[in-house]
């Protein structure tokens, strides 16, 4: 409990306002291989804003939650910190700069996108990440093991979604009820 | 069709997308694909494979390819459109939910609903890796750099981002 009294406060009004807008300004931009790690590393160890506990507990909101994971954390915490104007000004600092660059991004490809070197650059980038991807679903799937169910769920996502292309919303009301019935089974039989 | 109508529909796709995105927008890439690639031809299958790519690459989220899309469909308009329809309705519900997290947080149907999701998302990252891979492994060489991450990411610790980085160099020789 010690930890709280270490936490630094808020500074008040629009200070306060710009202290959130660039603290998830430098989490986005640093947002290499998952902004969610440099959202510690920014909120928890340099600037004290958050103990260990509360970062991971909502993180584990955020990731229950639909979206991108990011946006969520900018939109509780800055919310916690200073009301809506202060979720706002976090979602502003994840989405604002990255943006610019993500536009003169796209404009640099369509002038250059087609040059050999360019495109064979994205081009292997895009089929490692197609690997890095499937190794993100075997990871999930670790935990998963002895339980066919889930096997079956999961097969069946992927049927419907890879190879016959139906329309998310489809899969879901499809398959999530059935699934949460399941999990909700599992759990009681473990009791 | 007008530029505004089009941007129109992506912006519906999006808001929908958003709130489906259960796991991450990782997710929701086959929808997307599915969606801009195949019923509208807004991108070609190559496009989506190098948005995702840069997406990966640049500095800010990776949720931005939506924007790049979006720019696509739309130009600046269609990218500013595009980002807010993906960010602002999930944020508006954590928002919400952010200030009810504590009570429902132990709760039996809470773990049961995160259970039950979960097999769900797997199926559907899974999709995403068949979707992009086969966007982008035109020849041998991109499908033996797409299998070797796998291998690579799940036998070690290593930061994606190296792999990226050997992966866009030999790109730029052997698939250019």
């Amino acid at each position: 409990m010690s930890e709280h009294s270490e936490l630094a406060a808020p500074r008040p009004g629009f200070d306060g306002l710009v202290d959130l807008f660039l603290a998830f300004m430098q989490i986005s931009l640093s947002g290499f291989g998952g902004a969610i790690n440099w959202a510690h590393h920014a909120l928890v160890e340099q600037r004290r804003w958050l103990s260990d506990e509360d970062f991971t507990e909502t993180l584990s909101l955020c990731q229950f939650l639909p979206g991108p994971n990011i946006i969520n954390f900018a939109a509780c915490f800055g919310q916690r910190r200073h009301g809506l104007v202060g979720a706002l000004a976090a979602a502003a600092g994840v989405v604002a700069v990255p943006l610019v660059i993500f536009i003169l991004l796209g404009a640099l490809y369509s002038r250059f996108g087609q040059l050999r070197v360019v495109h064979g650059a994205l081009n292997g980038i895009s089929a490692a990440a197609a690997g890095f991807i499937i190794a993100v679903g075997v990871r999930l799937s670790r935990p998963h093991r002895g339980r066919p169910w889930s096997a079956v769920i999961g097969a069946a996502a992927f049927i419907s979604m890879a190879l016959a292309k139906f329309p998310l919303i489809y899969v879901l009301l499809a398959l999530a009820p059935p699934s949460i019935a399941l999990a909700w089974w599992t759990q009681a039989r473990q009791r | 069709m007008s530029p505004i109508l089009a941007i129109l529909q992506l912006v519906a796709e999006f808001v929908l997308l958003s709130l489906l995105s259960f796991g991450g927008m990782n997710v929701v890439l086959p929808d997307a694909h599915r969606f801009v690639v195949d019923a509208h031809h807004w991108l070609t299958d190559q496009e989506f494979a190098d948005f995702f790519a840069i997406a990966q690459a640049a500095p800010g989220p990776n949720f931005l390819m939506f924007a790049l899309i979006g720019w696509k469909v739309g130009g600046v308009l269609g990218a500013v459109a595009a980002a807010l329809a993906i960010a602002l309705p999930a944020g508006s519900l954590a928002y919400v939910v952010g200030g009810l997290w504590r009570r429902f947080r132990d709760a039996p149907w809470r773990r049961a609903v995160q259970g039950g999701l979960a097999p769900v998302t797997i199926g559907l990252v899974f999709s995403s890796g068949y979707v992009l891979s086969v966007a982008a492994d035109q020849d041998w060489m991109a499908f033996a750099i797409t299998v070797l991450t796998a291998v690579i990411t799940l036998g070690t610790e290593i930061n994606p981002l190296w792999i990226f980085f050997a992966a866009a160099i030999l790109g730029s020789f052997a698939l250019a």
